[in-house]
């Protein structure tokens, strides 16, 4: 039985107010969609929080959800998806400033001065493709996360986003662009 | 541009705050599509007599209201025609014809 199908047999049972199959069901797509709502947010809170509104949403309406329509992940990371955008727009930050590093999100610097120059260089990177994605527009910001960290094909990407293909690809060529030019001296370092 | 994902490595849930996002979105009752939580509804109105009492005695209220209406609109309006011949009678005065 492939992703789809047993993500429908599940959300047909928790239409029916099944809560095993709910927490099934979200524990095979909680960690996805956190990532993506954490890149999105570039806070780990505002994104728990994102998700968290998603799996109550899910739970709540799961009665609306039409399996023929869509597959369940392409409804919920719009969800997500929307959720993240909601809270940008709201909270009107965009976070070309003044990023922080997530101390969760840090890469682990080992003992002795070779590692923890590298661990440093590491954590420099990480602050700068963080500055670099959180500058994008928010639709470009999306796109990228969904098709290059998330590595979601890019017609589902663009089912996720509510656009059709072409609209996807020119908001991935912008977006590359861009991040090409903000993170020149990282990738040059390579 | 895929070892991007390498770049912004971003921590995994843990397992308490994905067990915590799960049962708070089980603590919110399910919402049915309408139909649904109006057959839901009206079996707990015939069920409990207390349940939706203002919206009962709102129906109760209307059916007086509409029963009166119909009853009065469409009773049969019968004329007493020995009556009126008979009051008539009594009030034309004497040597007078009514028509």
């Amino acid at each position: 039985m492939n992703d789809r199908t047993e993500d429908a047999r599940l959300m047909a049972r928790v239409a029916s107010g099944d809560e095993a199959a709910f927490v099934v069901l979200a524990e095979r797509h909680v960690g996805r969609a956190h990532a993506v709502a954490a890149r999105m947010l570039s806070s780990r809170e505002d994104a728990e929080e994102v998700v968290q509104d998603a799996l109550g949403r899910v739970w709540r309406h799961a009665a609306r959800f039409d399996a023929g329509r869509s597959a369940f992940g392409t409804w919920f990371y719009r969800i997500v998806a929307n959720g993240c955008l909601d809270r940008l727009r709201r909270k009107g930050f965009s976070h070309k400033g003044g990023m922080t590093i997530d101390i969760d999100d840090a890469p682990q610097i080992a003992d002795g001065a070779a590692t923890a120059e590298a661990g440093l260089v590491a954590a420099g990177r990480t602050q700068a493709v963080k500055a670099a994605v959180a500058a994008l527009p928010e639709r470009q910001r999306l796109a990228i996360v969904l098709c290059y960290f998330e590595e979601m094909p890019q017609a589902e990407a663009a089912r996720v986003m509510g656009m059709n293909l072409k609209a996807v690809e020119a908001l991935l060529f912008r977006a590359r662009q861009s991040l090409k030019s903000g993170l020149k001296a990282v990738l040059s370092d390579d | 541009m895929t070892d991007l994902k390498d770049l912004w490595p971003v921590a995994p849930l843990s397992e308490a705050a994905k067990t915590r996002m799960i049962e708070r979105a089980l603590a919110a009752p399910q919402l049915l599509p309408w139909p649904h939580a109006a057959a839901a509804a009206l079996e707990r109105a015939l069920s409990e007599w207390r349940y939706g009492m203002p919206y009962k005695l709102a129906a109760a209220c209307a059916c007086v209201v509409l029963g009166l209406g119909i009853g009065f609109t469409l009773a049969p309006n019968d004329h007493d025609v020995a009556g009126m011949a008979f009051m008539t009678a009594t009030l034309t005065p004497a040597g007078e014809v009514s028509e």
